[in-house]
């Protein structure tokens, strides 16, 4: 039984009751199932058939609801609702279930990076756009912005322009060894403390890069989407 | 002692889970919140949110959430009464049979 033919035949089991507690039943349950998303199917089984989710309102209207229901060891059930084919997924397996999805997501992890850069790029493209709908009020936001560009750019320009002038500098020193051996080997040195300077801008630039910006950006759009949101509460 | 029904302790943790998000929180979150301690069935909840919003301890509205309404619970002045009296009375019953079983002799 699909979610359709579920709704339908709860609305008929409850055709009979007030008209506000059938509409207030039935939402209830149709949100609830929405919500329930993929799982949907596993959410109808545990409900059962559409007769004993009618059965629990009725008896909630009646007023013996209360009456019947009881903890056990591990969690709340009412017996007189327990169908034959009917039990509580218990946690352990729903966690099993729920573990699959987890690994996908971690399997995911190597495209943040790609995502990350693609956010950068729409960032830096959007600015002007972003920088003319803020005006005056976004001033302090798009220096700050400014700054960051400013930043991202220059530690990746330093890393790339240290590593370059490091093997043409140690490039150089080599072909020079055989016409003047200390000048050679001193070009060769100086090569390769650009290079370790090099390398530490690699590094930096990794953990700005991978860390830092994702990480500012994480914020970014919690912080923007939590004022959305509130916004959008207080209307 | 009020736990004397499944009811009474049932309301208690709802309300308790209701009482964390100040923004109010929805049908099926509540249900998986619950769940997270304590194993109930997922059509459990319905009667116990309709009757703590009959009895005035929790406050629903309507929010268009994803295309679709998504019906709020908040908590309400007095059912947060109500939990506090939940609470204090599931603290009393709890620390006795606490200290009892400290006491036993193994």
């Amino acid at each position: 039984m699909n979610r359709d033919e579920f709704m339908r035949r709860l609305e008929y089991l409850l055709s009979d009751i007030p008209e506000e507690e059938k509409r207030d039943a039935i939402d209830y349950y149709r949100d609830y199932l929405e919500e329930a998303g993929e799982k949907e199917q596993d959410v109808l089984r545990e409900f059962g058939s559409p007769e004993r989710i009618a059965a629990i309102i009725r008896s909630d209207i009646r007023g013996d609801l209360k009456d019947g229901g009881a903890f056990t060891d591990t969690g709340y059930t009412d017996e007189r609702f327990r169908e034959p084919n009917y039990r509580i997924v218990p946690k352990a397996e729903q966690r099993q279930a729920q573990s699959e999805p987890e690994r996908k997501t971690q399997g995911q992890k190597g495209m943040t990076f790609l995502k990350a850069a693609l956010i950068i790029l729409a960032v830096i493209v959007l600015f002007p756009v972003l920088l003319g709908i803020g005006g005056g009020a976004l001033g302090t936001v798009a220096a700050v912005m400014t700054i960051l560009v400013i930043l991202v750019v220059f530690v990746a320009a330093l890393t790339v322009i240290l590593l370059l002038t490091a093997a043409a500098v140690v490039f150089y020193g080599i072909t020079l060894l055989i016409s003047n051996f200390a000048g050679g080997l001193m070009c060769i040195g100086l090569g390769l403390i650009c290079l370790s300077f090099g390398l530490l801008g690699l590094v930096l630039s990794v953990l700005f890069y991978g860390k830092f910006i994702p990480w500012l950006i994480r914020n970014l759009v919690d912080l923007v989407s939590r004022l959305f949101h509130r916004e959008r509460r207080s209307v | 002692m009020v736990f004397n029904t499944g009811t009474a302790l049932l309301d208690a943790i709802v309300l308790a889970v209701v009482s964390r998000d100040m923004e109010g929180t929805y049908g099926y979150k509540i249900t998986q919140d619950v769940r997270g301690a304590i194993d109930i069935s997922e059509s459990t909840l319905y009667p116990v949110l309709r009757r703590l919003q009959k009895d005035e301890c929790l406050d629903v509205y309507d929010q268009a959430y994803d295309g679709r309404n998504r019906r709020y619970y908040k908590i309400t002045e007095k059912g947060r009464l109500q939990l506090n009296l939940y609470k204090g009375e599931w603290g009393n019953y709890s620390g006795k049979i606490a200290r009892i079983f400290e006491e036993a002799r193994l």
